[in-house]
């Protein structure tokens, strides 16, 4: 479509020409540019695979101990961060973890033995406070529960009894020491003689006694004797006045 | 007599007791004086018993001792009450009083009338025939038997 020796083309033509040998200027820059860089490369490659176990330890020692430190950090700083307690305690479902665990296959793998060897009992009991642990225990409440009658009705005392030898444990039984550790003499100053007296003699109306004895005897029997023998005295004075006609019958306690 | 000497304080005067209200007196005092003598002869023996009981005996019943015993033992007793009170035990229960004319008697009048009493008791029979009630000890010792008008 265009001329082929018009100004265009060799302008063109011109451009692409000296396109073509900058590009080859600059490949061959290039060319020399990598082989000056890739020799020394080669060289420290060269290097690097002569002593490569040496340095990859050295760099996997190097690599480990930076990885751990920042690691350590890192786990650090978010357990700082972190409740892993509230974590779990929210995400952790127990039942479901428990009921994949089998734990008969566990029992079977537990040896009792050794476990229960491994156990010092008496440092146990010794740390036990058997007396705080029945001070806590309450008596009363488990004494309302028993049944005494019930519990009584089952012993058979007839036939307990039927088997005490009583006369042979009577025999056994020496008296003599037990009376003579009985203090007699303070049993006796223990009781209070004279206010039994009293009481005894309070009871017993004495007095009344004596008065009703005393008085039937005096009123009843002796005054009448009295009164009769008077009686008496007076019949045969006057009938010994009569007898001998003195003339009157003497006046008892007349004048002298 | 005059009416004048029997005046009113004379009539006050205790009456004098008869012959049975004495009499039964005797006889009680006749009972008291048999038990005290009775009491006397256990206390000796058991006296004798307790000094020498290998050796014990009953004291021998002898009539004149016995006698001569009681008698004494009768005018101790008589005695010593009609001094002390002027009653003895069955002047008590028959409500009686031996007086003076001085009132209470004396050891000396006491201890006389009850030997008169004791060695001559057929006395008391006198009161019978006499008009102002009195024995022959009590005219003797002028003394006489009255009732006991605070019983």
């Amino acid at each position: 479509m265009y001329p082929e020796d018009s100004p265009v083309l060799d302008i063109v033509g011109g451009v692409w020409l000296l396109t073509a040998r900058l590009a080859g200027e600059l490949v061959g820059q290039a060319q020399e540019l990598a082989s000056a860089i890739v020799a020394p490369a080669k060289n420290v490659t060269w290097v690097l695979l002569e002593n490569g176990d040496r340095w990859v330890r050295v760099v996997r020692s190097l690599v480990d101990g930076v990885l751990r430190a920042v690691i350590r950090e890192v786990v650090a700083s978010a357990l700082r961060e972190l409740d892993l307690t509230a974590i779990v305690r929210e995400n952790l479902d127990i039942d479901l973890v428990a009921g994949d665990l089998d734990l008969n296959r566990l029992a079977a793998t537990l040896d009792v033995e050794t476990v229960v060897a491994s156990i010092d009992l008496d440092a146990i009991v010794d740390r036990l406070d058997l007396d705080a642990i029945a001070d806590r225990i309450n008596l009363d409440r488990q004494v309302d529960r028993l049944d005494i009658t019930a519990l009584a009705h089952r012993v058979d005392l007839d036939s307990v009894a039927g088997g005490l030898d009583l006369n042979l444990l009577a025999g056994r039984i020496d008296l003599d020491p037990l009376v003579a550790n009985v203090n007699v003499d303070a049993v006796i100053s223990r009781v209070d003689l004279l206010t039994l007296a009293r009481y005894v003699v309070d009871g017993i109306d004495l007095p009344a006694i004596i008065r009703q004895s005393t008085g039937t005897l005096s009123s009843e029997a002796v005054q009448g004797v009295r009164a009769q023998s008077r009686n008496a005295d007076d019949a045969v004075a006057g009938f010994v006045s009569r007898l001998f006609r003195s003339g009157g019958e003497p006046k008892p306690g007349g004048s002298a | 007599m005059t009416a004048p000497v029997t005046g009113p304080a004379v009539t006050q005067a205790p009456a004098p007791a008869g012959i049975v209200s004495r009499g039964l007196a005797a006889v009680i005092d006749l009972f008291a004086v048999l038990l005290l003598s009775s009491v006397l002869y256990l206390g000796l023996a058991l006296t004798s018993l307790i000094l020498d009981p290998r050796a014990f005996s009953w004291p021998a019943f002898d009539l004149f001792f016995s006698l001569g015993a009681i008698l004494l033992m009768s005018m101790l007793y008589l005695s010593f009450w009609w001094t002390v009170s002027g009653r003895t035990v069955g002047s008590a229960v028959m409500a009686l009083r031996l007086v003076s004319h001085r009132g209470r008697l004396r050891w000396v009048q006491s201890i006389v009338r009850a030997f008169l009493c004791t060695i001559f008791p057929v006395g008391l029979l006198w009161v019978v025939v006499d008009r102002r009630r009195r024995s022959l000890q009590d005219i003797v010792l002028r003394t006489s038997v009255v009732y006991d008008t605070r019983h």
